[in-house]
């Protein structure tokens, strides 16, 4: 009996595995599977404990050295400073709207990238989403610098056409512009194969028993990529959150996220305490929010309850 | 009524449909029979608005419907994979197009009630589609695309993925459900025995064209050419010449055998021709019993399919080639078995000619 070698290097490991892992162990199997992403999950988690513990103590300013006993001195600190309260809403709100412009965005192109039926366009829009990862975040913060600085090119372009110049670096909207171009491609990753389930036949069914396109779409098609909508936003929602670079680069320091202020209380000011209870904060909002969402649409939309057709 | 004129469709530079123009009568039945690949689906999807025609006309109801959306059309679909929605019940699948159409809105429950029942689906409106059984399944779907009382409706094959028990009831709910609406319906499908079951007119495709066209019984019993003759039923293909052309016969030699085929068949032109005979029309004679046409010949192959023995048998008179037929009562008596002789009889008229 002849064998191609991939096969016989298949069935060495085979060998190997039956060695390791008899037969009695079957039932283990998928709890194996589990153990390199229990790990760090685990790790993630127990990462939080010195963190928390330092957030309970507060930073003696005469030795550097943080308070032998636990208080929620850092957490008073923070909730009675205003500056944070605007950074946390900025960051929340900034949060909201990227999601919502982004999922907005990605829609349309996933779709398109889905549907259509000409390859060289969804090759086109496959490499299009990919290569922006090629290109890392702080390089392309840069790139908005050099279109949107004041004497950039789209300043260049409008004093062209006699228009006004345009503000947009360094403000809030120039974070929200620089934030939505980099979540862009995580959203229509997400969503492409949410809507590669959804079966044209349905579309067609839909428009031949009398829907608009427009209904169409409200009726059956979103629906029915719910779960990857969800998916979608609650990935760019927390990302957005807790993002650093955008806001930095893109708002020059006039427009910071609440990561700028862990990062400020670590690194600026030496104070692991408060950058402790900033970071636990963040945490908690962030996740309360990412409960909420799935409370409210629930697991099955993401795929894992319900069973789908 | 529904009318196709010269209706065509090219893509790229295959011709998927090529001319192909047919008129249905008002409530009549039509399968249009054709091997995947033939452009049915097309054709079909032409007529749903799906797909733009290349060229042609498409009439429905005196309207020409070319210009209009699909939506805009009164065209009720089942589709080859039904195409339910999941996330609505089988009421909310029904009530879709009343609420798409603008329906009076305290009518749509009345009326969808009346359609599950048609399809005998009482009481199980409250469930979602992946709580149903294949068969409740296309039930839903064919009530779906009659509830808004349609113009035409269209089948696209929703029968080929179900098993073969499954798919004959089904044929003949459909035909009951389409005959008690008198809704003029257009199925596509490549099986042949659904295409004479269901049909008032087939209509048989190939390669984008118009093979024939006809009752079932017309196109089973006089194929306008060799492709329908091959694709509707089991059909032995001898090659064959023509001797003598007289006014009222022809002589034909199939290898050794000469025979004289009554005026009334379709004369062949001169030269080399090919000679259908079907399997069932081939009978196996017992010993002392004579036949229009007689050969001898020893069994190859035997195969029971319980309703039946198909058998293949080899005449040398007639050349390498076997000649398949059946034996419809195969548990009344012995099975021949290979290398058995016996001898074959058949009625001159059975024999069609075609030109290759």
């Amino acid at each position: 009996m002849s064998r191609s070698p991939g096969l016989r290097v298949l069935d060495a490991l085979e060998g190997v595995r039956a060695t390791l892992w008899p037969r009695p162990l079957a039932p283990l199997t998928p709890w194996a599977f589990l153990v390199p992403a229990l790990l760090l999950t685990g790790l993630l988690v127990a990462a939080l404990v010195p963190l928390a513990d330092a957030s309970l103590r507060q930073l003696d300013r005469a030795t550097f050295r943080l308070d032998e006993s636990w208080s929620l001195a850092n957490y008073a600190a923070v909730l009675a400073r205003p500056v944070y309260g605007v950074m946390a809403l900025r960051t929340l709100g900034g949060a909201l709207i990227v999601t919502a412009v982004t999922l907005l965005l990605a829609f349309p192109y996933a779709w398109l990238m889905v549907r259509t039926a000409r390859p060289a366009l969804r090759r086109l829009l496959l490499i299009s989403l990919f290569l922006p990862f090629f290109i890392g975040q702080v390089v392309r913060a840069y790139g908005w610098l050099v279109v949107l600085g004041q004497q950039g090119l789209a300043n260049s372009l409008l004093a062209a056409l006699g228009l006004p110049p345009l503000t947009i670096l360094y403000t809030f909207p120039g974070v929200l512009v620089g934030l939505v171009q980099y979540m862009l491609p995580f959203a229509v990753l997400m969503l492409a194969p949410a809507l590669t389930a959804v079966p044209e036949e349905v579309e067609l069914a839909s428009a031949g028993l009398g829907a608009t396109p427009l209904r169409t779409l409200w009726r059956v098609v979103l629906p029915l990529a719910r779960p990857g909508l969800v998916a979608a936003g609650v990935v760019v929602f927390t990302l957005t959150l807790t993002d650093f670079a955008m806001p930095e680069i893109m708002g020059g320091g006039t427009n910071d996220f609440i990561a700028s202020a862990v990062y400020d209380a670590f690194f600026q000011l030496g104070d692991p305490g408060l950058g402790g209870a900033i970071a636990i904060l963040m945490t908690a909002v962030g996740s309360l929010a990412v409960g909420a969402v799935l409370a409210l649409f629930g697991l099955g939309t993401l795929g894992y309850v319900e069973e789908r057709r | 009524m529904v009318r196709l004129i010269e209706v065509s469709r090219r893509f790229g530079a295959t011709v998927a449909v090529d001319r192909i123009s047919l008129e249905l009568a008002r409530g009549a039945f039509l399968t249009i029979l054709g091997p995947s690949g033939c452009g049915k689906t097309t054709l079909l999807r032409m007529i749903a608005g799906f797909i733009a025609p290349s060229a042609g006309e498409i009439v429905v109801h005196g309207r020409p419907v070319a210009d209009l959306p699909p939506w805009k059309r009164s065209i009720g679909m089942v589709f080859q994979r039904l195409a339910l929605f999941p996330h609505l019940t089988a009421f909310g699948n029904v009530a879709y197009p009343l609420q798409m159409r603008g329906f009076p809105r305290d009518g749509i429950a009345d009326r969808v009630a009346r359609y599950l029942r048609l399809v005998r689906l009482e009481g199980l409106g409250g469930r979602r589609p992946h709580e149903l059984s294949g068969g409740q399944q296309q039930r839903v779907a064919i009530a779906r695309a009659l509830v808004f009382e349609p113009d035409l409706l269209l089948l696209d094959e929703p029968l080929a993925a179900l098993d073969k028990k499954l798919r004959e009831d089904m044929q003949l709910e459909f035909r009951r459900i389409q005959q008690e609406l008198g809704v003029t319906t257009i199925n596509v499908t490549h099986d042949q025995r659904e295409a004479l079951v269901m049909s008032d007119r087939v209509l048989v495709m190939d390669q984008g064209r118009l093979q024939q066209a006809g009752t079932p019984e017309e196109t089973y019993a006089r194929p306008a050419n060799r492709f329908v003759a091959g694709f509707i039923g089991l059909t032995n293909f001898l090659p064959a010449e023509v001797v003598d052309r007289g006014p009222g016969a022809t002589r034909l030699r199939i290898g050794a055998l000469e025979i004289t085929l009554p005026g009334a068949t379709a004369r062949p032109a001169a030269g080399p021709i090919e000679v259908a005979l079907r399997a069932e029309r081939i009978r196996l004679l017992a010993p002392d019993e004579a036949a229009e046409i007689t050969v001898a010949g020893t069994i190859a192959a035997a195969v029971f399919e319980g309703d039946r023995v198909v058998y293949e048998v080899g005449v040398p008179a007639l050349g390498p080639q076997t000649l398949k037929l059946y034996d419809l009562d195969p548990l009344g008596h012995g099975r021949r078995r290979p290398g058995e002789p016996v001898r074959l009889g058949w009625l001159a008229r059975d024999l069609l000619t075609f030109t290759p």
